[in-house]
């Protein structure tokens, strides 16, 4: 293999860089105002009920310090949740925490002193883990207990499914499998495997980990290819609908699939679609434009879906 | 060629043009070359004055007291600005003198301002200096002249040279400074009393020199009192400055000579004077630039909008600085989007770049790997303590400061001039660095962080290598319209949707 590619073949093979994702999708397709649909978890949130999209449920939020005094009667309720930075991105200020009768332990057991826990929170609320650095809010949430189908393939972590949607399209899809590397984050750069997925079946085809090809996942053992993910169409129309209660015409939509509830929304991203590309061996940009030349503003819901079934 | 082609094209012309123009016309009128010529042959000097009318007064009064004429500087360009004063110039003697006065009462405070160019010429013929015929009463003690003719003997026994004074002046200073004080004046070596008994020494054993005031035109300096200079005419042609100062011998080239008198300020009355300064700062103009503009009675372009060096020495000082910021930047998108390279924060490889230029590239370079490196343990320190985020910025903030105080002081003790010269605001960038780095090492491990500590390190270098060269400094401040050209290319830049360098790496695979 070549150290570099030239800018003629990636050209020919179709793949989007990122200069010209933010150039010709990004900027053109989102609107700034648009943005907090996606960034605010908590919006986010609240659009997907009214669209009728199921979502992990919302325990409980902060918005200034001083509400941190009731933190320990506002978690007294669940044996275990998920804190995160409403603005958070890249899994960044995440935690995932049990509660033991009062006392908080991490998954591994390890114990997780509240006061820990309340420095954490009043950090985000100031802004350590938001983008820009902007004072945020904290949201304590449902912990999605993963499918039984991903026990051999995710090490600590859930797994999630990334759906890159174009116009109200699904273009391209990939599942993110975390890692002993990755702790338990299902972040590509942070060492998460990336899976490509068939939009067509949601059938699992070529996996990169850290930049290169691999067929097993390198902690549990588990084969990655030719698995079929359940209730896939399921999780397109989610991707699509949440392309269209927002009004963004390029996203990535983070979906997962819980064990009791199905598939979930997690999150929304605004400039998504660089490393689905090598996950699935497959250039975006060819897609996109496939996809643009058949005009799929004009085309209602059954016919996008149609659409990106053929077209990717 | 395609829609979005000529667009990009229409956005780049809208800039350049405008900003190629100005920059011809500029050029073309002031008759400003496009490179720089010789470094510091031309200067700017600022004379500035505030003080308040004495309560009471009825009438007030300030003189003081003008350059004389240089031989080895020229004066190109010379205003005054006063407010609510009128002014007079008059000789007296020879010697120039500005009279600034007001009539009626009232604590007026008033504010005046003298600012002069000046650009090196190669005098007509060297200064001649005369032996000066000997009063009785003035004459030194003879121990005196015995012992500087022994130490003069000694030293300069072939032929008197640059060095050989050199060892005179740390000689006289440095071993037998009680003597010569007490022979020589009861003053100070500052003052001109001092000064000029060391003339007539060297008159005895037979050279001729002079003593007036001035100052050292060497590098920039805001606060600055005129210093009695003791020049020394050697051999046809040479003349050197004997500066009991900065305990120098230099060329007379290096120093302008303002005048025979001590004081610029010649006569108050009625006034409370609060701040005399005197600054002067390197133009970056050259000076056949300046001396141009002087021929140039037809005005200047745009009213002058354009030609920076009018401003205040500090001022001018700023705007060098602050012109190569968008060049900087500039450089720092092309790394980004090109490139792909990922420093910390959007600008801050920038800022540390202009940091550089204050204290030097490796010894710069050095100073911030210590102060992140010792920022970066304060800060795991502080987060260890729980504290949150912003007061745990400011502590690490202090800590930075509290580092380079310690840095200055060492390299004051070593006589290490870079640490001494750390400029205000890399401290917040540093400190911010301190804390993304600090994010992205909990986040995603020593790899990332060492990747984009030094993406920002080589980011930051480049940039430096650019705008530290004289004829870019010079070009940004000479036409600051190039900005316009700089913004046409940032569009070009912005409008440029192809693969980045990284990405044909990291997208190798498809070529497969």
């Amino acid at each position: 293999m070549a150290w570099l590619a030239s800018p003629r073949t990636l050209k020919k093979q179709g793949v989007l860089g990122m200069n010209h994702r933010n150039g010709a999708y990004v900027q053109l397709l989102n609107r700034r105002r648009s943005y907090p649909k996606a960034d605010n978890k908590i919006i986010t949130k609240n659009l997907a009920l009214e669209a009728g999209i199921a979502v992990p449920e919302l325990y409980t939020t902060f918005s200034s310090t001083g509400e941190l005094r009731d933190l320990e009667s506002r978690i007294a309720d669940f044996s275990d949740f998920v804190v995160k930075p409403a603005r958070g991105s890249g899994g960044n200020g995440v935690l995932v925490l049990q509660n033991r009768d009062g006392a908080l332990t991490k998954l591994d057991d390890t114990p997780f002193h509240i006061e820990s826990l309340k420095t954490h929170i009043a950090n985000t609320l100031h802004g350590l883990y938001s983008l820009g650095g902007k004072p945020d809010e904290a949201m304590v949430e449902y912990r999605v207990r993963f499918s039984k189908i991903f026990t051999r393939i995710t090490y600590q972590g859930v797994p999630d499914f990334r759906i890159i949607v174009f116009q109200g399209v699904p273009v391209l899809a990939m599942m993110r499998l975390p890692t002993k590397k990755s702790q338990g984050r299902a972040n590509l750069h942070q060492g998460a495997i990336g899976v490509g997925l068939s939009i067509a079946d949601g059938e699992t085809s070529h996996a990169i980990w850290n930049g290169s090809s691999i067929t097993h996942h390198p902690d549990t053992g588990g084969e990655l290819q030719g698995i079929e993910i359940p209730y896939w169409e399921r999780l397109l129309r989610i991707a699509m609908s949440c392309a269209d209660m927002t009004g963004l015409g390029y996203l990535g939509a983070d979906l997962v699939l819980d064990e009791d509830r199905g598939p979930l929304l997690l999150e929304l991203n605004v400039r998504p679609g660089l490393a689905v590309q090598l996950a699935n061996q497959k250039g975006l940009r060819a897609i996109l434009e496939r996809v643009a030349s058949h005009n799929p503003r004009s085309l209602d819901f059954e016919e996008r879906l149609r659409l990106s079934k053929t077209a990717s | 060629m395609r829609r979005k082609s000529w667009l990009t094209l229409g956005f780049f012309l809208l800039f350049f043009v405008p900003g190629a123009l100005l920059l011809f016309l500029h050029a073309k009128h002031d008759q400003l070359p496009l490179f720089p010529e010789r470094k510091g042959g031309s200067w700017s000097l600022e004379f500035t004055v505030s003080g308040e009318q004495r309560l009471g007064a009825n009438r007030s009064e300030i003189r003081f007291v003008l350059p004389q004429e240089d031989p080895y500087w020229d004066v190109v360009d010379e205003n005054f600005a006063s407010s609510h004063y009128s002014l007079a110039v008059l000789e007296e003697d020879g010697v120039r003198l500005a009279t600034l006065f007001r009539r009626g009462s009232g604590q007026e405070p008033f504010s005046f301002s003298y600012r002069l160019q000046v650009s090196s010429r190669n005098p007509k013929s060297g200064e001649r200096f005369q032996n000066k015929k000997e009063k009785k009463e003035e004459s030194l003690p003879k121990e005196a002249m015995d012992a500087f003719a022994e130490l003069f003997a000694e030293h300069c026994e072939e032929k008197a040279s640059a060095a050989c004074l050199q060892t005179l002046v740390n000689a006289i200073v440095f071993e037998h400074l009680d003597q010569y004080l007490r022979w020589l004046t009861a003053g100070d070596l500052q003052s001109g009393s001092f000064v000029r008994g060391v003339e007539r020494l060297f008159q005895d054993v037979g050279i001729p020199g002079k003593t007036m005031y001035g100052v050292p035109l060497l590098e920039a300096r805001y606060a600055i009192q005129l210093r009695p200079i003791l020049m020394l005419g050697i051999g046809e042609q040479e003349v050197y400055v004997l500066d009991f100062t900065s305990l120098k011998v230099s060329p007379r080239a290096k120093y302008f000579v303002w005048s025979k008198r001590h004081s610029l300020i010649q006569r108050t009355s009625g006034v409370e004077l609060e701040q005399i300064r005197l600054s002067l700062a390197p133009s970056l103009l050259p000076p056949s630039a300046l001396l141009a503009r002087k021929r140039n009675r037809g005005g200047d372009f745009l009213g002058g909008l354009l030609n920076l060096y009018r401003l205040p020495p500090a001022t001018q000082a700023l705007y060098g600085t602050l012109l190569l910021l968008p060049v900087a930047g500039l450089l720092v998108a092309i790394l980004r989007n090109l490139i792909g390279l990922r420093p910390f924060g959007t600008f801050m490889p920038a800022l540390l770049a202009l940091a550089l230029l204050k204290t030097g590239l490796w010894s710069g370079m050095f100073l911030f790997l210590i102060v992140i490196l010792v920022g970066l343990i304060g800060r795991s320190l502080f987060a260890s303590m729980n504290l949150l985020l912003v007061p745990r910025l400011n502590a690490v903030l202090g800590l930075v400061v509290l580092l380079m105080v310690g840095v200055s002081a060492v390299s004051f003790e070593f006589a290490w001039s870079p640490g001494l010269t750390v400029s205000l605001f890399p401290v917040v960038v540093l400190a911010m660095m301190i804390e993304r780095m600090q994010i992205v090492l909990e986040e995603s491990g020593v790899g990332e962080t060492a990747l984009r500590t030094f993406n920002t390190f080589i980011a930051a270098l480049l940039s430096y290598l650019i705008i530290s060269k004289p004829e870019v400094q010079y070009f940004v401040f000479a036409f600051p319209e190039a900005i316009f050209i700089f913004l046409a290319l940032t569009v070009l830049l912005g409008r440029y949707t192809g693969y980045r360098l990284n990405e044909l790496y990291r997208f190798r695979e498809f070529a497969r």
